[in-house]
């Protein structure tokens, strides 16, 4: 019988993902989307990294994701980005539809996870498709961005839940394959 | 400083041959006030990543009931989940240090940020030393400072946003898109400048809906804006990237033409006409309109300011509503 997932077992396969994106994307309120089923709007800016787990159900078994939420402001680049990132199995970034500019910070991202060598899944997110009026990022420009790096990218709504299921969902399932 | 100012720099001072035992005593002091505030706590780990030793404060400090030695690094806590391979890497020294700066922890009763410092221990047990930190207080203090600075970003883009709408706004036309009079203007002095510089050709077209004060009367003032905007989309589309339309006013636009002969304004004018005709056909709508051209060849530039060549277009088109409506008349400067 599988344990119960309040008390996950340590042998249960645990991948940590971490988040990425310029500060106030949005990268807290997808974790807390998914993890809690909850949405406050509120800014908080995230200082480190805040770890939370969830465990997701594959057709081929279960996977504990460790979400490793970091901070996306300057402060935290460099060799303390660096240090976060090892031994992470998989990553989302994630830029905010509203402002162009988390956009092109996609490749600094990129560039971080493969200055501390990892060759890993990345899943491209633009979160707050809700907020249609203030949109500044097509959906063109992002998925030709993502393609830039070979990765595919997601159209996601922390406040509305739209999609944040299924971004952990595939990048498991990245995950769950390499394995 | 006094050499009797207090007991401690007194014992520092006073028995040199015991300084070094001194400076020992004052720092297990001060580390045992610490682990005892549980602002820190540490372990040894040996080469298979099991905890063999930590600081007397160690179960508390992680909030854990049970006796931690023989544990797993890895498995202490949820930041060291995944580092095996990092912690390899600092054990056979290829990496100084890991260090994990300000993890939230929310695992007690108060949510903490912690940081991590992993060494190697050079010392013959080989292994390796977790030194991990209380750091809340000076975490929360780059929180809110972090916090309000990001705030003040996010506001300044705002204002950003801002000054572009209202300078959006004062530039152009709401009804139409097009840019209004004032940014024409602008546009228009720059144009007879650089004709003026260069001695080029420039052409200025104005033109006007025919009888539009009739289809208001007639259809409402709602219709009335839809023939203005599908007058200025047609404009949009059928000009050259280098040429320059505007609304005017009322139902009246014009369009700068630079480096254009009159033969080549008329050749354009013509096509506006026949453009919208065709955009207007399957509606069933006859939507005409009356163009003035004023063209200044190369050779004469110099004479013309833009007041006087909006005044000639204004001229020329005044004479195609004279002469019948719905036509272009054009006007050379001599």
């Amino acid at each position: 019988m599988p344990p119960p997932s309040s008390e996950i077992s340590l042998t249960t396969i645990q991948k940590k993902v971490c988040l990425l994106g310029e500060f106030a994307v949005g990268k807290t309120s997808l974790v807390r989307r998914f993890v809690e089923g909850r949405f406050d709007d509120r800014y908080l800016s995230t200082i480190g990294v805040k770890i939370s787990r969830k465990s997701v159900e594959l057709p081929h078994g279960r996977i504990n994701l460790l979400l490793w939420d970091l901070a996306g402001s300057d402060e935290f680049n460099g060799q303390i980005r660096a240090n976060y990132l090892r031994g992470a199995a998989g990553a989302l970034i994630v830029c905010d539809l509203t402002r162009p500019e988390t956009l092109t910070g996609f490749h600094r991202y990129v560039e971080q996870i493969q200055t501390v060598g990892l060759s890993i899944p990345v899943v491209f997110v633009g979160n707050k498709v809700d907020l249609t009026d203030l949109r500044a990022i097509s959906d063109d420009q992002l998925q030709a961005a993502a393609q830039q790096f070979g990765g595919q990218a997601f159209l996601t709504s922390a406040k509305t839940g739209h999609n944040v299921e299924d971004i952990f969902y595939r990048l498991a399932v990245q995950l769950h394959q390499r394995d | 400083m006094s050499k009797t100012s207090s007991t401690a720099w007194q014992c520092n001072y006073t028995n040199e041959i015991d300084g070094v035992k001194s400076a020992t005593t004052l720092s297990q002091t001060i580390l045992d006030i610490l682990l005892s505030k549980n602002k820190l706590a540490y372990a040894r780990v040996d080469d298979s990543l099991r905890v063999v030793e930590t600081s007397c404060n160690f179960q508390a400090f992680f909030h854990r009931a049970e006796p931690l030695e023989g544990t797993l690094l890895p498995k202490l806590c949820e930041a060291l989940i995944g580092s095996e391979s990092v912690l390899r890497e600092v054990m056979q020294g290829s990496l100084p240090e890991y260090l994990l700066e300000y993890v939230n922890d929310e695992s007690g009763a108060e949510a903490r940020f912690l940081t991590f410092h992993v060494w190697k221990n050079w010392g013959d047990e080989g292994g390796l030393f977790l030194l991990v930190e209380d750091v809340s207080p000076a975490a929360r203090l780059e929180q809110r400072a972090v916090q309000a600075r990001n705030e003040l970003e996010l506001l300044r883009r705002e204002l950003d946003r801002a000054n572009a709408e209202l300078h959006r706004m004062a530039l152009f036309d709401a009804l139409t898109g097009l840019p209004n009079r004032r940014y024409l203007d602008e546009q228009l002095t720059r144009y007879v400048e650089t004709a003026r510089r260069t001695g080029t050709p420039f052409s200025l077209i104005m033109l006007d809906i025919d009888e539009f004060k009739a289809v208001n009367d007639l259809y409402g003032h709602l219709e009335g804006d839809d023939a203005l905007r599908i007058l200025a989309s047609v404009l949009r589309t059928s000009i050259r990237n280098s040429d320059f339309v505007a609304r005017y006013a009322g139902d009246e636009f014009c369009i700068c033409l630079p480096m254009t002969e009159s033969h080549q304004a008329h050749a354009l004018a013509a096509r506006i006409q026949r453009n919208l005709a065709e955009i207007t056909r399957p509606a069933n709508l006859r939507l005409t309109i009356s163009l003035g051209i004023f063209s200044v060849s190369g050779q004469s530039p110099q004479a013309y300011t833009p007041q006087a060549l909006l005044a000639r277009a204004d001229a020329a088109l005044y004479r195609a509503k004279r002469e019948g409506k719905n036509r272009i008349c054009l006007e050379e400067a001599p």
